[in-house]
């Protein structure tokens, strides 16, 4: 029989703080994004926001490949986690279109 | 006891009721064996850290399958248009699963543990962490759900079917055939874990999440007056987010536990598209919000206590499930936080976030109910309580972040995860002090849940507009 292997990824003692906040920043960056996105469409706040928004989206974007790089994680897995984040750019279109559609859909009916 | 023109909103105060008393026991466990973290003989063979920490988390699925069972049953027949089907049926499973759950929970403080027999796991103790309910109050559990989930579906095929009581149908039907994933044992351990994470991991981020999910939409309609049909679209896009990626995030279970490696690249990438549905349900809450004062004013919400709850729930669910969550789901991180005070901070403020916020909001839209409020303000009560409590769980999760951060980098990183490494991190300045602020955050968190205990049972004398 082949003696057990463990395969431990191994993280440097330096680099623990930096995942720990570079991960939260992925998601409060992107919090602030669909937040102001959201905010600026429906006219609680001026359009002149709206670049603050794809700033946020870009600061995310930066904080998942700082995560990627200090996980060491292999080139695929990078490319996967970015296409992710494009993802992340294109979501809040998506709702905000479907909730236009469906409040035009819908905009008399009450239950 | 006032009651209401339907069986099933009765039927549901009691739920809700044992439900408050739960969570109350829950706290208090959670507060003695926070306790014995910094003083370890405090209770010492009377009653052990063992015990204290069983209570305390199975108390606290407990509790909310309680408030789970109990807004399912307040909703019924605003949803479906008629009484619930089957209501003295539904009695039955309340009083048999509350004797049950009595039983065990004596169980629990008096006997603990029995002989390396069959006889134990059918009468004390299956063993397994998080279901330790004996065998025989497991075949209970079931027999109660199955006779819920009829009720369920014999209501909604008799009468309306609503998007929202559509998703509950499904989602309840999972929620109870998941249950049985935890009912059986293999020798190989690996295996066994396998399956018991069906129960913890699809019930909490899945089928409890669409659940949520279900509650939000129906309090939105409640509260503000959202447009059923824009609510209801919303709750199917977050259906098929929450399923899409809550079902593989699984995989973030199977990374060290002996299961294939493949499950390393399937539970790193459907963990990380976990967060995205409860970034559109916070979305979703705050553009419902937004919209319905734009058209109505100040008027809007009809339940301010039972509002601000929901509104936690969008902020609680997206921090402590969202980014407590997903800052140790991928597996090189995993490895180091696993079994941590990491995921206890995660599991205090994601099942408070997540769940404990729109619980404890439906208990106030029961309340509107059964008293016949048209529009119900908050009291200084309810203000304390969603301050402290909210304010006491947030520090607690902090505090044990901290300690779980010392505890990464001493029995981790720098000693390999060894049996001393476990106990030298264990008296490292950084964990004790975080288990000392940790304390202090749980008495907050439980001075906030006295003023909520006061608050249910007296805000309905305070001045409302009565319909």
């Amino acid at each position: 029989m082949d003696p057990t292997v463990i395969i431990r990824p191994e993280i440097a003692l330096d680099d623990f703080l930096p995942i720990f906040l570079s991960s939260s920043f992925v998601l409060l960056f992107g919090v602030f994004y669909v937040g102001i996105y959201a905010l600026v469409k429906m006219g609680t706040i001026r359009s002149f926001y709206m670049p603050a928004a794809y700033l946020f989206w870009v600061a995310q974007t930066y904080s998942m490949y700082l995560l990627s790089s200090l996980l060491s994680n292999d080139p695929f897995t990078t490319k996967v986690l970015i296409l992710a984040m494009f993802g992340y750019l294109v979501v809040p279109h998506l709702y905000y279109h479907l909730n236009v559609r469906s409040e035009k859909r819908y905009e008399h009916s009450v239950k | 006891m006032m009651t209401t023109a339907y069986k099933s909103k009765d039927l549901a105060t009691m739920y809700f009721i044992v439900a408050t008393v739960l969570f109350g026991a829950q706290l208090l466990m959670g507060l003695i064996g926070a306790v014995q973290f910094l003083y370890p003989e405090f209770l010492f063979e009377i009653f052990d850290f063992s015990v204290a920490r069983t209570v305390h988390i199975n108390a606290l699925v407990v509790w909310m399958l309680y408030a789970m069972i109990g807004s399912v049953y307040f909703l019924l027949p605003d949803e479906t248009g008629i009484e619930t089907v089957g209501i003295e049926l539904g009695k039955l499973g309340f009083y048999v699963l509350t004797v049950a759950i009595t039983v065990v929970v004596l169980v629990y403080v008096f006997i603990q543990i029995g002989p390396a027999a069959e006889s134990t796991i059918w009468l004390i103790n299956e063993g397994r962490e998080y279901l330790e309910a004996p065998r025989w109050a497991d075949i209970g559990i079931v027999v109660v759900v199955l006779i819920f989930v009829y009720n369920v579906y014999a209501t909604a095929i008799k009468g309306e079917r609503t998007g929202i009581v559509t998703v509950l149908m499904a989602d309840l039907l999972a929620l109870a055939g998941l249950y049985l994933a935890g009912m059986f044992f293999v020798d190989n351990i690996s295996v066994d874990q396998f399956w018991w994470w069906w129960v913890i991991h699809l019930w909490v981020e899945a089928t409890w999440e669409v659940f949520v999910g279900g509650l939000a939409a129906y309090g939105l309609i409640k509260m503000l007056g959202a447009s059923r049909q824009v609510v209801e679209m919303w709750l199917w896009v977050e259906v098929a987010m929450l399923f899409g990626s809550g079902i593989l995030g699984l995989g973030h279970h199977y990374f060290w536990i002996g299961t294939p490696e493949y499950w390393w690249e399937i539970g790193a990438l459907f963990s990380a598209l976990e967060p995205l549905p409860l970034v559109a349900m916070f979305v979703h809450v705050i553009y419902d919000w937004g919209k319905q004062a734009g058209k109505n004013g100040s008027n809007t919400i009809n339940n301010r206590p039972a509002f601000a709850w929901f509104v936690m729930n969008a902020f609680g669910n997206f921090l402590g499930a969202g980014i407590w969550g997903f800052f140790h789901t991928l597996p090189q991180v995993n490895i180091y936080t696993h079994g941590t005070q990491f995921t206890n901070a995660h599991g205090h403020l994601a099942f408070f976030g997540a769940y404990a916020t729109i619980l404890i909001g439906m208990f106030y839209l029961n309340l509107q109910s059964k008293n016949g409020i048209e529009r119900m303000r908050s009291t200084f009560n309810s203000k304390m309580a969603i301050s402290l409590i909210s304010f006491g769980v947030m520090g607690m999760t902090i505090a044990l972040t901290v300690a779980g951060y010392g505890q990464v980098l001493v029995e981790r990183a720098q000693m390999g995860a060894t049996w001393d490494a476990f106990f030298i991190s264990q008296q490292a300045q950084w964990f004790v002090q975080g288990m000392g602020w940790r304390l202090a955050m749980g008495i907050v968190t439980i001075v906030g849940f006295v003023y909520l205990a006061i608050d249910l049972l007296s805000i309905s004398k305070v001045n409302h507009e009565k319909v």
